[in-house]
């Protein structure tokens, strides 16, 4: 195994994060270093000569690593935060307009004052996580002309969609099983466009969070 | 130069290192040494998160091609890119101008 080899497993494993927020950054890296052990090589140096300047350019792993780590949690967490603007936008479509288990809820329940409670409170939650998502996504790529975003803006950013992807779902699977009308259909609805892409987002918050 | 002294300014000449012609991480390095010569004085490995965050902040377009018979990055600067670069050299023209103006010379 090369130095350059060596330098590059090193490099990676102090990157945290999906492997594909790093695949591309590590292999820029590689080919960066094998150009410049090209270069030193053709200017007379050895092989190990050439890979030990090139590193030496390069700057150490424990010079380079926190700026990889930056990009790699911007990375994650701008994909989180899109993943969770396209779950919510179906949201409003099956609570309100489109399945309408919000109003089929509310005259079923045989608690409504609960069931109204927590419908309002899913309205805010949803309302303000998708604000919350849409600002994140838009932060974590053009807003970097303009702000100093790194890993503390991705670690809230995964924190935010962590807590709505658990919220959202907690309380309307609470909604469906007060309305005591709960059809197949609309259970197998609940899974397929709430359940399961909300737990979606959740673990890649969670690997946005390993990342940072 | 140390990285320190080029903080803030880092952004800017990269975009004016790619502002003629779509270049690699390593040809936009070697522009770098040469435009300074060789006074810039900052791991190389530090570029390639730059140029990540100003690729996803609009100001540089990247695609992979093929240079010298292998496959590279390579980044080319977009019309945002172009204006925040004449932007900046328009500030730091003002800005030399005024500190040159205080200093003086010896």
């Amino acid at each position: 195994m090369s130095a350059v080899d060596v330098y590059l497993a090193d490099l990676r494993a102090a990157i945290p994060g999906p492997s594909w927020t790093r695949r591309d950054l590590l292999r820029e890296a590689g080919d960066h270093l094998e150009d410049a052990t090209e270069a030193y090589a053709a200017a007379g140096y050895t092989t190990a000569e050439a890979e030990a300047l090139a590193l030496r350019d390069f700057g150490s792993v424990d010079d380079i690593a926190p700026g990889f780590r930056d990009t790699v949690a911007i990375g994650a967490a701008r994909r989180t935060a899109l993943m969770l603007v396209l779950v919510m936008i179906p949201q409003a479509f099956l609570w309100d307009d489109g399945i309408d288990l919000g109003s089929s809820g509310r005259l079923a329940a045989p608690d409504a004052g609960l069931f109204n409670v927590l419908d309002t409170i899913i309205e805010y939650v949803g309302t303000i996580g998708a604000l919350g998502a849409v600002i994140a996504l838009v932060a974590t790529a053009i807003g970097q002309r303009w702000l100093p975003i790194g890993r503390r803006a991705a670690r809230l950013t995964a924190a935010w969609a962590f807590a709505i992807a658990v919220v959202i779902p907690v309380i309307g699977l609470t909604m469906l099983a007060l309305t005591g009308s709960l059809t197949v259909m609309v259970a197998l609805a609940a899974i397929a466009f709430m359940a399961t892409p909300f737990a979606l987002v959740a673990l890649s918050a969670q690997r946005t969070l390993a990342a940072c | 130069m140390k990285a320190d002294a080029l903080r803030g300014h880092l952004d800017s000449l990269i975009l004016a290192v790619v502002e003629k012609q779509p270049l690699h991480g390593y040809a936009i390095i070697e522009a770098l040494n040469a435009r300074s010569g060789g006074e810039l004085d900052l791991p190389t490995g530090t570029i390639y998160p730059a140029l990540r965050r100003l690729e996803k902040a609009g100001y540089l377009h990247s695609s992979w091609s093929e240079v010298g018979g292998r496959k590279r990055r390579t980044y080319e600067l977009s019309s945002a890119g172009r204006n925040a670069l004449a932007a900046h050299r328009q500030e730091w023209r003002t800005f030399a101008k005024v500190v040159s103006g205080v200093l003086g010379e010896a």
